[in-house]
């Protein structure tokens, strides 16, 4: 029916990382370009002492920023930190338990979900979902590259919802899974860092073959090796494999009923507000069937690429939302 | 790659007694715990700084790096530099250049791409930086 626009902090990495807002002033710059309604949060990213430490004067700076802004609350990111210790890594509890923290917070502050990640197996699931009931938050595995709706992972945790049964498990979309070009923005870092033209090619071919990812890297990786190709790049350009997706947009069909809220995941917007990278008319076309109205956070990820000096993450989400109101029209665009 | 670039400022490197304090930056978009920091490998005008003289400093405790791998509820917020003591014998002046090579690895512990391995982040930086 309608999709609510809205803006993830992790968009903005490149400014956060490089100290130029704090909290506040971050959700007051998002709130003043207008970049909402939805506001999503990595707690890792963004909160100190995250998960099991947060102050309560940092969670009243959040909540008072997000509220002067007239912002609303969509998702806050989670992290299975299974291998948080080298040589001993957690269990089904004390998953279980590491999870306990990041929802209950997401429920005290008012995020309807919480991300979770394919990491969370169909055991550790079954043991959160009563936590994540009794918060009123809804779980949100997020399908991101190389991953899709039919990739094996994916079919199991699909299978494990099927099992359990709740409305409190669901899906969070992200359009890194179904992408159609390597982003320009990739290509010239690469090109910079001493791919030439020849590996650039070979990049491209890698990249369109079938197969699994990393099979499809090791492809390349031995093409590189025979064309004498340096070896940063090379190395680099794994991420491409990792980052960007391969997968049938129409595939997103078959857990519409199951999305919580959706990563509307992008590299580029040309000037006709098109995406090269990423098929935004046919994915707006593919969510514009949802029977209920859903958030969807703009996520710019060219700081994976892209100092914050070359290019403004703000203007980015900005032309985003352009473009995705575009291809939704008026109709399918919910206002708070 | 903007994360590279994080990690080393301009002006990262402190004269201090008995040589360095160096303030690092993760190379990573959240924070992480300490246990996850894996490795500083520091090179100081060309020379190899010993792994076992390199102190960080956590809230006022000097610890070695092979006291990090218990610290998994002591994080690094991403924001936030970590200070390593480098003790040098003959360390240069304020004012005076050094290059700076370092590799810092970090294991980020919710991407597993093995049967029980998790993704080790090797960020490398080699810069000149005047030391402060």
């Amino acid at each position: 029916m309608s999709i609510m626009l809205g803006n993830t902090l992790y968009s903005m990495t490149n400014e956060w990382l490089a100290g130029r807002y704090t909290l506040d002033t971050l959700i007051d710059e998002v709130g003043r370009r207008g970049l909402g309604p939805g506001i999503e949060v990595i707690g890792f990213q963004s909160l100190r002492g995250f998960p099991f430490k947060v102050s309560d004067e940092e969670t009243r700076t959040l909540m008072a920023a997000i509220e002067r802004n007239g912002l609303t609350p969509t998702s806050l990111a989670s992290n299975a930190d299974i291998a948080i210790r080298a040589d001993d890594w957690m269990d089904t509890d004390r998953s279980v338990e590491y999870m306990r923290p990041q929802i209950e917070l997401a429920g005290r502050l008012g995020f309807p979900v919480v991300r979770t990640q394919i990491g969370l197996t169909p055991e550790v699931l079954e043991k959160v979902e009563p936590i994540a009931a009794k918060a009123n938050v809804k779980l949100g595995m997020e399908v991101h590259a190389p991953e899709g709706p039919n990739t094996p992972k994916v079919i199991a945790t699909r299978e494990a919802y099927a099992r359990i049964d709740s409305e409190y498990l669901g899906f969070v979309p992200d359009f890194s899974s179904c992408m159609r070009a390597i982003p320009v923005g990739m290509l010239d870092k690469l090109r910079r860092d001493g791919l030439s033209e020849a590996g650039i090619d070979a990049l491209k071919q890698a990249w369109e073959a079938p197969g699994a990812p990393f099979q499809r890297y090791g492809q390349f990786a031995a093409e590189c090796g025979q064309l004498g190709e340096p070896e940063l790049p090379v190395g680099f350009a794994r991420l491409v494999f990792t980052m960007f997706g391969r997968e049938n947009l129409e595939d997103w069909r078959e857990v519409l009923p199951q999305v919580v809220h959706i990563h509307g995941k992008f590299y580029d917007v040309d000037d006709d507000l098109t995406s090269p990278s990423i098929d935004y008319e046919g994915i707006m076309k593919v969510f514009s069937d949802l029977d209920r109205t859903v958030s969807m956070s703009s996520e710019w990820e060219g700081h994976a690429y892209l100092d914050a000096d070359e290019e403004s993450a703000f203007d980015m989400v900005a032309k985003h939302h352009a473009m995705c109101s575009r291809f939704l029209g008026q109709d399918n665009l919910a206002t708070v | 790659m903007t994360l590279e670039a994080q990690v080393l400022g301009d002006k990262a490197v402190r004269a201090a007694e008995g040589g360095y304090e160096v303030d690092l930056h993760l190379a990573w978009y959240r924070s992480l715990p300490l246990s996850c920091l894996e490795g500083i490998d520091l090179t100081l005008d060309d020379v190899r700084v010993p792994r076992e003289s390199l102190r960080v400093e956590v809230e006022g405790r000097q610890l070695s790096l092979d006291d990090l791998p218990e610290l998994d509820d002591d994080w690094w917020f991403v924001q936030d530099a970590l200070t390593v003591q480098v003790p040098v014998d003959q360390p240069r002046a304020q004012g005076e250049e050094l290059d700076v090579d370092v590799i810092l690895a970090t294991r980020i512990p919710y991407i597993i791409i093995g049967p029980e391995t998790a993704l080790v982040q090797r960020t490398h930086v080699a810069k000149k930086v005047v030391v402060q």
